[in-house]
């Protein structure tokens, strides 16, 4: 009697193995067309696991291949690769640079098609283990749903740290970061309750950098590496809205200027007065916290000349003893006789470069589908446009590892409107390599969402306050005064 | 009497299911029109997935589940009617359970028509009925249960499960079997423990709710269920209907002895029907919202492109609002009749041409139609992109979506223009569609064929600009110098200038139409022509140089006589003049 069960069980178990392989496969030179695309990318060893699909398929079997290990894995039209697993996989690369082999067998319309193997590059060199970013919908005038999240880089773990909806749906900016530390960061709430949100290791300050002699309140900033200074641009923003195919959304300011805040004792040193009216914006303090690197363009109409509207590079020394400005302002990058407009600046932490986007023109680059980045080396003076970084949508507001071996920054380059953090390799000769996207428990949520992932900035560990501390400080705390210099 | 009752009884559910049905079906049908575009199902198990991530979550699935039928309003019409029946059978159930009576048969309508009422404003959601169902449904299940100790652990174990599904609504089942426990017989201490320990388990599950989900207000977490359009508002008709679904059961436990006697049971059900119907009926009047509806009925009509509807129900009430207006103007326009006919209709200015832009979703998803139709393709992606970033519950549009997905279509942004296919391929009645634009996606000769797609590329743009709201002149004229066949800017140009009363300009523009090649000069223009003339010349009807018909010029020499000579020309004119031109001129604001 039990023979028979046997023999069955073992047919079953034979019809299901001779299933499991694929027949008839043919074979492709070309590499697999996976979404994301992790084809021949550097990945640092913390990363976590490259989940991808291929979007057209029917079924899917994969084979990832390192010198010790090997993964299979199948699947419908994605694959999830198991976290134990990876983490086994990438820690023998851990100590020297290593590569795995991804090898993907596809079936589609009934056919089963084996592609060209590809390579995924291993660096010992670590990432920063987590990422901020806004998550906002690519809108225009109107917002309604804003997040600022928190992302374990080396996990799938996504954290809400603030959310408009507990703050009266107020308008809040991206969060950024000082020394890539998670005790030091800032971003601005807007509304009634709003004001500049000042983390030192987890006790919040609000405080309302604004005064009748400024322009505006502050926008867009940057925190001294001592942490007692930010360095900020107060900024009149106006949108614009264009007209023809592929253009979508200018924003542009009508007046902009530098301000230094001693967030010691809120006391605010506006930008020396012996210099013409100008665009000044888009500040960034050098990494060793004596120079001032910002955006400066001649103060013409706008928007009626925003076409001709050209920023340079340029710089200005600080004094952080005394907390002042120099007198002397040197031009460092003169994209204007390019034909070119610079933003977004950002030093490496180890002060080696300073990386930087490029326009045809204006200061918003995130709209502009030409926007590329270029790497300055700060020692020599020499800059490059990353060709292996840069796509053909906008590819721009980076951040820095604290290790200065790795930046994120936020490209459009799926589909021109919906930016994804992208992480992109710097070898020692300065030499960037092909950049991966964040990748996803499910590759299939980039698909799926409609929100951006704006301003992506790293850090060395988890930040101290939530969602609720945010709602607390935004209700109940009284916002500091700053005072002018 | 009783045999009347008892028949009363049996056909009642059914004759309210046959009047909500109509209400919805002839009275409200573009209500549900209007909730279906504000929203989008998708048939995914990540959609499911979400939805149910938060409290009341699974309600909110179903009911965006059945608010996709409403594209359909006769569908959407019989769904409310049997959601709202649903509600009517449950309530009773529940009081039969509690005390079987027929006298009270009819309050337990009470609640399926306060909610009737509440679905008279476009903001009350039908996620809201599942939430209300559902509490009902593990209350109805409660009574089924004979064990006093397994009934005490159903209600406990009910209460994170409901709260989960249902968000708030657990609230009335809960004290709705507290209260059922406390009128049995049995020790006050296991009923003293079991509402000790369902206060701590409600309170243990908001606070939980608050902790794992830290980005919603508190009061938000309590509701759960997304009743209301707005999120962060919470009307109390929620709190009443909640408080309707314990107390009308409940009532059946303090129902008076002589109501429940025989002889007074068919007199006191047939009195409370017919109060109910009267009451009811009269509340459900005054609630119905028609100038809404009208707005509505005139935004679906530009959406499914049915400019004939839009126009024959113009014709029989003429319509004041600026959004219905703008409808009904885009289809004349699109009909070959607004330079003709357009102030046959009372116009309201040019904020009834196109609107100015506002952060809304009603706004901007109409204006975004008459952008679009216009040639101005990015303005109309801008609107339609508003307009859904603009609804309050943070919910997608379909409308929207598949609008994006057109206007990067014709744009050549095809990236982007697949994302949102691949979106509305995983939706039910949008996928159709989805799959026929994926097969333009880059054919470039495919799109510039295509009849609508085709003649908008033509229409749009060719050089960059940055538009501008406050010279909506401005931008109709650069689009007509670029393509002089454009007969919808051209006439919107000139409609800008009518309405506005800027005659200078309308002078100005009016040669540019050379290209167009009327039949005969439309009739508002001959209007303004003779009228200008007339300005200038002492006898414009014999010597205006435009091709003005000889029945405008009779009717100029009318409507001058009456003009000049009248006490009142305003209230002598309406009657037969006030669709020309020139009464628009003189009396319109």
């Amino acid at each position: 009697m039990k023979a028979p069960v046997y023999i069955g069980i073992l047919c079953v178990l034979a019809v299901m193995t001779s299933c499991s392989q694929p027949h008839g496969v043919t074979e492709n030179k070309q590499f697999p067309p996976i979404y994301p695309d992790y084809k021949e990318v550097t990945i640092p060893v913390n990363i976590a696991p490259l989940n991808f699909m291929v979007r057209r398929a029917e079924k899917l079997q994969v084979t990832i291949t390192s010198e010790s290990t090997t993964i299979k894995l199948k699947g419908s039209n994605r694959i999830r690769i198991p976290m134990g697993k990876w983490r086994k996989m990438l820690q023998a690369a851990s100590v020297r640079p290593g590569r795995i082999r991804v090898e993907v067998t596809v079936k589609e319309n009934g056919l089963w098609t084996r592609y060209a193997p590809f390579n995924i590059y291993l660096t010992p060199e670590t990432i920063d283990p987590y990422l901020s970013y806004r998550l906002i919908e690519p809108g225009y005038e109107v917002w309604k749903s804003l997040q600022l999240a928190e992302r374990n880089v080396e996990t799938f773990r996504e954290r809400i740290i603030a959310d408009n909806s507990l703050t009266d749906n107020s308008c809040m900016n991206c969060h950024t970061y000082g020394n890539q530390d998670p005790g030091l960061s800032f971003f601005h709430l807007r509304g009634q309750g709003g004001g500049t949100v000042l983390n030192r290791n987890g006790e919040l300050r609000k405080i309302n950098i604004n005064n009748p002699e400024m322009i505006s309140p502050v926008v867009y900033g940057n925190i001294h590496p001592s942490g007692d200074y930010g360095v900020f641009s107060s900024n009149i923003v106006l949108p614009g809205f264009h007209t023809q195919k592929g253009e979508r959304l200018e924003v542009y300011d009508s007046e902009s200027d530098l301000v230094i805040v001693d967030f010691r004792d809120n006391t605010v040193n506006p930008f020396p007065e012996d210099f013409p009216r100008e665009f000044r914006t888009f500040p960034v303090f050098s990494a060793d916290g004596n120079t001032v690197f910002y955006c400066n363009a001649q103060h013409i109409s706008v928007p009626d000349s925003i076409y001709h509207l050209r920023y340079d590079l340029l710089k200005i020394s600080f004094d952080p003893a005394s907390g002042s400005w120099g007198s002397k302002v040197d031009t460092v990058v003169k994209a204007s006789s390019m034909g070119l407009s610079v933003c977004h600046p950002k030093t490496s932490p180890d002060g080696k470069y300073l990386l930087f986007t490029m326009a045809d023109y204006g200061t918003f680059p995130i709209w502009h589908q030409e926007t590329d980045m270029w790497l300055l080396h700060l020692d020599t003076g020499e800059i490059n446009k990353l060709e292996s970084v840069n796509s053909t949508y906008s590819d721009t507001y980076h951040s820095w590892s604290s290790n200065s071996k790795w930046f994120v920054f936020a490209s459009k380059r799926d589909d021109g409107i919906y930016g994804k953090p992208y992480f992109c390799y710097i070898d020692g000769d300065g030499n960037a390599s092909k950049p991966f996207v964040l990748p996803q428990k499910d590759p299939h949520i980039y698909d799926n969402t409609l929100k951006s992932y704006n301003i992506p900035e790293l850090s060395k560990g988890k930040l101290p306050f939530g969602a609720t501390d945010i709602e607390r400080i935004y209700k109940k705390t009284p916002a500091e005064n700053v005072s002018m210099k | 009497m009783n045999k009347t009752y008892n028949y009363i009884q049996k056909i009642l559910p059914f004759l309210f299911g046959l009047a909500v049905f109509l209400f919805f079906g002839t009275i409200y049908p573009h209500h549900l029109h209007y909730h279906e575009q504000f929203q989008l199902f998708l048939t995914t198990p990540d959609y499911f997935l979400d939805m149910i991530s938060k409290p009341g979550g699974f309600a909110d699935y179903l009911g965006t589940f059945v608010t996709q039928f409403f594209l359909f309003s006769w569908l959407g019409a019989g769904i409310i009617a049997i959601l709202l029946m649903s509600l009517q059978w449950f309530i009773h159930s529940i009081g039969k359970k509690i005390r079987p009576t027929g006298a009270w048969f009819a309050i337990s309508f009470i609640p399926p028509v306060f909610y009737w009422i509440l679905l008279c404003n476009e903001n009350f959601l039908a996620s809201g009925i599942f939430s209300v169902l559902l509490g009902l449904v593990f209350w109805l299940n409660y009574f089924y249960i004979r064990n006093t100790p397994a009934r005490m652990t159903f209600i406990l174990i009910c209460i994170p499960i409901l709260y989960w599904l249902a968000g708030g609504a657990v609230l009335f089942f809960a004290l709705g079997c507290v209260f059922i426990e406390w009128s049995k017989k049995g020790f006050a201490a296991r009923k003293i423990m079991l509402t000790v320990a369902v206060t701590v388990i409600l309170a243990g599950c908001f606070l939980m709710a608050k902790t794992i989900l830290p980005q919603y207000p508190f009061a938000r977490l309590v509701i759960g269920t997304d009743y209301f359009r707005f999120p962060v508002l919470y009307p109390s008709g929620i709190w009443v209907m909640w408080l309707m679904c314990l107390l009308i059961p409940l009532s059946f436990l303090v129902l008076p002895s002589d109501f429940r006697k025989q002889k007074n049971e068919a007199l006191t059900g047939i009195l409370l029907s017919l109060a109910l119907v009267v009451l009811g009926g009269y509340m459900i009047a005054i609630n119905t919202q028609k100038n809404k509806e009208d707005i509505m009925a005139y935004d679906h009509f530009v959406r499914m492109q049915q400019w004939d509807k839009a126009i024959k129900r113009a014709d029989r009430e003429s319509p004041s609002s600026p959004l219905s207006v703008a409808c009904l103007n885009l289809s004349l326009c699109k009909s070959g009749m607004m330079s003709d006919n357009m102030f046959r209709y009372y116009q309201n200015g040019p904020e009834g041409l196109i609107p100015t832009f506002a952060r809304d979703f009603t706004i901007s998803m109409i204006t975004g139609e008459i952008y679009y139709h216009l040639g101005f393709i990015n303005t109309s992606q801008r609107f339609a992109f508003e307009s859904m970033e603009s609804l309050p519950n943070y919910w997608k549009s379909a409308r929207s979506v598949k609008r994006l997905a057109e206007t990067n279509l014709i744009n050549g942004q095809y990236k982007v223009a697949r994302k949102y296919l691949i979106i509305l391929q995983k939706t039910l009645f949008y996928k159709k569609w989805a799959n026929y634009v994926t097969s333009f996606l880059e054919d470039e000769e495919a799109i510039n064929k295509h009849p609508e797609w085709g003649t908008l590329r033509k229409y749009r743009s060719k050089t960059d600009f940055l538009d501008s709201e406050k010279e909506k002149d401005m931008m109709l004229g650069i689009l007509l110098q670029q393509n002089f066949t454009h007969y919808m800017a051209y006439e919107y140009l000139l409609a800008y200038c009518l309405l506005t009363k800027d005659l200078d300009r309308f002078m100005q523009y009016y040669p540019l139409g050379m290209e167009l090649r009327y039949q005969h000069l439309p009739v508002s223009y001959q209007e303004a022509l003779i009228y200008i003339w007339s300005l200038s010349h002492e006898d414009p009807v014999r010597t205006v140089p435009y091709p003005v018909s000889d029945r405008v010029k009779q009717e100029l020499v009318a409507y001058q006589n009456i003009y000049l000579n009248s006490s009142n020309p305003e209230e002598v004119l309406k009657k037969n003049h006030s669709g020309t031109y020139w009464y628009y001129l003189h009396f319109r604001k």
